[in-house]
Order: structure tokens, then C-alpha cells, then sequence
């Protein structure tokens, strides 16, 4: 056989479509990516709660060693004034808010989601809505993270300070400043890696089954 | 890149150069798990790439060259992952390959390029798509002589291949 009558036998299958969409089978797929994406969601968000609730509760231990005369105790030289204990305060407020931000807009989502089935197009259009909230939440990225870093920052100075160690403020800060502009580049990049283009395969997907089915 | 327009250029793409995925599919990934793998990994760089698309190729020289190395990249990922990472057998898959069409001469000639090297693969499915030399040298960035050699030698083992096989009907 020369390679012209090859050529003859890869040039068939642009005859008739190789393969078929398998709504079940799709179903089963669609359901298994979402459990990973749904984990993926889950794992950042206990993150959140996780890092605030350590931060709140190393706040409220130094807040209530203070007032018990604890601090003192340990160390004579460290006392709290009444702007540190403010500043902690405002501390717990910053990093409060964050969680809060995050619960407040998951439980909104969840609430949005109940409307659906658990068929294929509900399912569909479930994930699309997620995905969509997601993309959303990480639009104004920095912003979002300004408030527990703020924290932070407040946190450590009140800490130097008593401490008089004041200058190593200037390191931490610059620190927190770099893991702010990572933090924020990673999760742009998840939104352009993995969020737009499930977001996009879920749409299309969506439109092709609305064209089978018409 | 606004996004409607990328989905708008993504959509049609896939609409119009299906086939084009499903022949890179098939040439690199052998079971009906790993072809829905790297049917999505494909989809994926392609939609990613668009807003790089600057028209100076055809869309299809593009799409190669973006499916060839994704499928490249994953065959060596695959490779790399393959002890610890079984197919999930009785797993639901998405696409079915429609039994109607199935054609033993196609399987014959996926099987030769199934064994063939990377370079050699990418080589031989634009060559059967019609591709000229100059757009596969510039695809997969190896001069055109190096393309011309290498494609007569894939030729000529194809055709001594088929007329070696005598029971594959073809």
C-alpha cells in the first residue's frame, strides 16, 4: 500500500464524529472534578478560619496574661499601655472581619445554591455559580487581605515594642508587604490557570448540551 | 483579551477543529481515562493560549503547535506519575468512542504512530493533515530540511509496515 491510500484511511475519520458524548458518564466526571475543586475551596477557607482563629486567640492570651498582671509577673520591664491593648483590640477586629467576610459570603453562596438539583444541567449551572463566586471573591484580592495583614502588623509592633526591639517592625513589615504580593500573585494565577478555564469548559459544555438537546 | 471574546474564539475553534483534538488524543494517550485527560489538559492550554494568538499562523498551525506540546508535556508528566497512579477500572467516561465508526485501518495506522517517538508522532500527524513543511518545521522548531528527512523516512516505514501486515485488513 503506498502512502497516499494511508493518507486515504486518516482522511475517513473526518467523515463521521469518533466520538459521542456520554451524558452519564459526564455526569460522573463532572461530579468527581467538582468534589476536588469543592476540596481545593474548602482546604483555603479553613486556612482563613484556622490562621484567624490563632491570631484571635494569641491576641486574647497576651490581652488577658496583661490584665491578670501576668506579663508583669514574667517580666517587669514589659507592661501593656492603653494604646497596646487598643491596638490588639483593633488587631482582633481586622482579623474578625476577614473570617467573618469569608464565612458570611460562603454561607450567601450556599444559600444561593440550594434552588438546585442534583441532575446533570442543575449540577451544571451548581458549578458554574460556584466557580463564578469564586472568581468574584478573588477579584478585589488585595483588599481582602489588607485587613488581617494590618492585624498582623499591629500585633508584631505592640510585641516589639514591649519587647523594645522596635526596629525589627521594619524587616517584619517588609516581610509581610512580600507574602501579601505572593499571596495575591498565587491566587491570581489560580483563578487564570484553573478558574477561568473550568469556568469556560463548564460553559461550553452547558451551551453543547442545550444545542443536543434543541 | 475581554473573556467573551476569548470564549467566543474558544468555542469556535472547537467547534470547527474538533478533530483536531481528537487526533492528538488519540496519537498520545491510550486508554479511554488518560484520552479524557488529556482531552481536558489540550483544552485547557488552548483556551490559556488565545489571548498569545496573534494571527500570524493559520488557527490550526496554532492549535497544533499548543496540543502537541501540551500532549508532549503530559505524556512525560504521565510518565513520571504512572507507578503511583492507577486507571480507575468500571470508571464513567465522558466521551465514548461511537463503536459505528470504529474502523480497524484508522486503529492500525493510531497503532503505528502510537509507537512511534514524540518527534516522529507530532511529525506524522500534521503531515497527514495536510500541514506543509514549512509550518511543521515552524510548529515544532526544527528546520525544514530535518522535517523533509525525517517525514520520507516515516513514509517509507509506514508503507513498508502495511504491506508487511497481512492481517490487520487492511
Amino acid at each position: 500500500m503506498d502512502f497516499e491510500a494511508i493518507k486515504v484511511i486518516w482522511d475517513s475519520q473526518n467523515e463521521k464524529p469518533l466520538y459521542a458524548l456520554n451524558e452519564t458518564g459526564l455526569h460522573a466526571v463532572l461530579r468527581e472534578k467538582s468534589r476536588r475543586f469543592g476540596r481545593l475551596m474548602f482546604r483555603q477557607e479553613l486556612e482563613t478560619y484556622g490562621a484567624s482563629l490563632f491570631v484571635i486567640t494569641v491576641i486574647l492570651f497576651i490581652l488577658v496574661a496583661d490584665y491578670l498582671g501576668l506579663v508583669a509577673k514574667v517580666s517587669p520591664a514589659v507592661a501593656l499601655t492603653k494604646w497596646d491593648v487598643v491596638a490588639l483590640l483593633v488587631a482582633i477586629v481586622c482579623w474578625a472581619q476577614y473570617a467573618i467576610l469569608i464565612y458570611s459570603g460562603r454561607k450567601r453562596q450556599h444559600q444561593r445554591e440550594r434552588k438546585f438539583t442534583s441532575s446533570l444541567r442543575d449540577d451544571l449551572e451548581r458549578d458554574i455559580e460556584q466557580t463564578r463566586y469564586q472568581i468574584a471573591a478573588r477579584k478585589n484580592i488585595v483588599r481582602g487581605f489588607i485587613p488581617p495583614h494590618i492585624g498582623s502588623g499591629l500585633v508584631s509592633l505592640v510585641i516589639f515594642r514591649a519587647m523594645s526591639q522596635e526596629w525589627m517592625i521594619i524587616p517584619l513589615m517588609t516581610a509581610m508587604v512580600v507574602a501579601l504580593a505572593i499571596e495575591t500573585r498565587s491566587q491570581r494565577r489560580l483563578v487564570k490557570r484553573e478558574m477561568l478555564p473550568r469556568l469556560q469548559a463548564l460553559e461550553s459544555l452547558r451551551d453543547k448540551l442545550a444545542k443536543s438537546e434543541s | 483579551m475581554e473573556r467573551n471574546e476569548q470564549q467566543r474564539i474558544f468555542d469556535g475553534w472547537l467547534d470547527e477543529h474538533r478533530g483536531l483534538f481528537f487526533k492528538v488524543v488519540r496519537a498520545y494517550a491510550f486508554n479511554q481515562h488518560d484520552q479524557e485527560d488529556l482531552f481536558q489538559e489540550i483544552t485547557t492550554q488552548v483556551w490559556n493560549s488565545i489571548p498569545k494568538f496573534r494571527g500570524d499562523s493559520k488557527a490550526t498551525t496554532w492549535i497544533y503547535r499548543v496540543a502537541l506540546y501540551s500532549a508532549m508535556a503530559w505524556s512525560k508528566r504521565e510518565k513520571r506519575h504512572r507507578d503511583g497512579h492507577q486507571t480507575i477500572n468500571g470508571q464513567e467516561h465522558a466521551l465514548l468512542q461511537t463503536s459505528k465508526n470504529k474502523n480497524p485501518r484508522l486503529d492500525w495506522l493510531y497503532d503505528q504512530i502510537g509507537q512511534m517517538d514524540e518527534i516522529d508522532r507530532s511529525l506524522t500527524l500534521m503531515m497527514l493533515d495536510g500541514h506543509s513543511y514549512k509550518e511543521i518545521s515552524a510548529t515544532l522548531g526544527i528546520t525544514e530540511s530535518n522535517v523533509g528527512v525525517k517525514l520520507n523516512r516515516i513514509k517509507k516505514r509506514l508503507t513498508e509496515k502495511s504491506n508487511e501486515e497481512t492481517n490487520h485488513g487492511l
